[in-house]
């Protein structure tokens, strides 16, 4: 168990959208590991770090946690499997 | 061409090219939309149409001023469609528009996307009106435009046809010198100390509000649009007027409040759950109280008026004033004094701000747990709007 967890977002741009919660001391690690995979994200107004890949839209205050993963037309399950195996997120059954 | 918004922090409005504008996601405008239109009283696709057109008209005359040639018209056209969020068009192959102009992008379609496949029929008329209104502003010609495919139907793009009209001009609406709203004055009180509203708005505000390369805006956990403020009243004065026709206008009023009420619970759901929330505003609140005072700032940075809480008892009831609400100004620019209070959105979104800060359950099983009535109104001689939302019986 990594203790990282996710909670469902409604009233999204899309359907599946989740808000990923990772335990303090593993936030930044999974930032780098997400960098490596993705590339570098934007920082926005306000602070707001935002990730674009092909598949989703990853969205986060300055300070990395929580992460809110948004879907984008056509996404794909190997990408969101990957985002998984990046931040340590082992599943919880609930889509 | 450059657009840039001018954001007027005390009266909370919002102007593009001179022009009003407010924001609104697209939970609200698709679900206003398909209230409208799915109206079979009406012709509701219809009047969705002739107020994008009328509205836009307006828009565009004031934001192309300046612009020489008809190319650049056009373009600038385009450029502010897409700065404001509704999406990106373009001519195939570039240059002026012959028989098609396509949409890669589009505010509607995502709206409409976002609640599946309910409707698998074209839903950019929206950008029907404006695509004829920028083809007579910008070229001086009157076009008819037909989405022939959608992406909400399934297709890649939205492809608009393009026919000559009959050459019927198009006109936007007549303005007075003065704006009924502009004497509306907010006057702030603070139900929550812990709460800095200024400072929420101010911040709130300053987001650069602007379509990104798809000529949309992704904020908040919600696509967002700066939606011209005329097309907002005259959509709503042309469809009561035709639902008051077919005799059945209390119907059209209690609908559209319900649309504005579900906005409440989806868009400020979206607000909520956003990494701008938790970067500015989470950090402010320390109960669920706090969390209601500083929704309704948020909302204050969307142009829609001044207005805030002036009453709240946890659980149970809001009271909300509202000093130059768009409504009831709108109300008063086209209709003049009403018998009947006009600010069916604000009453929609007291309701649902209370059921999603009190309700219980999903978002969808929160609908009409609270209800909410405005019992003053600009609209009908009062100096202010006031809202009242309680539990519903």
């Amino acid at each position: 168990m990594t203790g990282v967890h996710r909670e469902r977002v409604f009233s999204c741009p899309r359907d599946g959208t989740f808000k990923y919660y990772l335990p303090k001391d593993q936030t930044q690690p999974a930032w780098q590991r997400m960098v490596e995979a993705f590339g570098p994200p934007r920082v926005g107004a306000a602070g707001v770090v935002t990730l674009e890949t092909p598949s989703f839209t990853l969205r986060a205050p300055s300070w990395g946690n929580p992460m809110t993963l948004i879907r984008k037309r056509g996404w794909r399950e190997s990408d969101l499997r990957l985002f998984h195996e990046l931040i340590g997120f082992l599943g919880d059954g609930r889509e | 061409m450059a657009f840039a918004t001018i954001v007027d922090h005390e009266h909370a409005r919002r102007t593009v090219s001179g022009q009003a504008v407010v924001l609104h996601c697209h939970h609200y405008n698709a679900r206003l939309q398909r209230a409208i239109e799915g109206s079979i009283a009406v012709d509701g696709a219809g009047i969705w149409r002739s107020s994008a057109e009328r509205a836009w008209v307006g828009t565009l005359e004031s934001a192309l001023a300046g612009s020489a040639s008809p190319r650049e018209r056009w373009e600038a056209a385009l450029a502010l469609y897409a700065f404001l969020g509704f999406g990106k068009l373009g001519v195939p192959g570039g240059g002026l528009p012959d028989r098609e102009v396509v949409a890669t992008s589009s505010h509607f379609a995502e709206g409409w996307s976002a609640r599946g496949t309910e409707r698998r029929e074209p839903v950019c008329t929206f950008t029907e009106g404006f695509l004829r209104a920028a083809a007579w502003v910008a070229l001086g010609r009157d076009i008819v435009v037909h989405e022939s495919a959608c992406q909400q139907a399934g297709a890649a793009v939205c492809h608009f046809a393009l026919t000559a009209g009959a050459g019927r001009p198009l006109r936007g609406l007549a303005r007075p010198d003065t704006h009924p709203g502009d004497d509306g004055r907010p006057s702030p009180v603070a139900v929550r100390a812990g709460v800095d509203e200024r400072k929420i708005i101010e911040t709130v505000s300053s987001l650069p509000v602007t379509g990104d390369e798809r000529g949309l805006v992704p904020a908040f956990n919600v696509f967002l649009a700066s939606m011209p403020v005329d097309f907002y009243n005259l959509v709503t004065a042309d469809y009561l007027r035709a639902m008051r026709e077919s005799g059945v206008e209390s119907l059209g009023r209690r609908l559209l409040i319900q649309v504005a009420e579900i906005c409440g619970l989806n868009t400020f759901s979206g607000i909520r759950s956003s990494a701008e929330w938790d970067a500015l505003i989470a950090p402010m609140c320390n109960d669920t109280e706090d969390e209601m005072v500083a929704l309704v700032a948020v909302s204050n940075a969307l142009g829609w008026g001044s207005w805030q809480v002036t009453e709240l008892v946890p659980g149970e009831s809001m009271r909300l004033r509202s000093a130059n609400g768009y409504e009831a100004e709108g109300t008063l620019q086209l209709l003049g004094p009403s018998p009947e209070p006009s600010c069916l959105m604000l009453t929609g979104v007291a309701a649902g701000l209370m059921a999603l800060v009190y309700g219980t359950g999903s978002v969808r099983e929160r609908v009409g747990q609270f209800s909410a009535k405005e019992h003053r109104c600009r609209a009908t001689g009062f100096d202010a709007c006031e809202f009242s939302a309680a539990e519903a019986a």
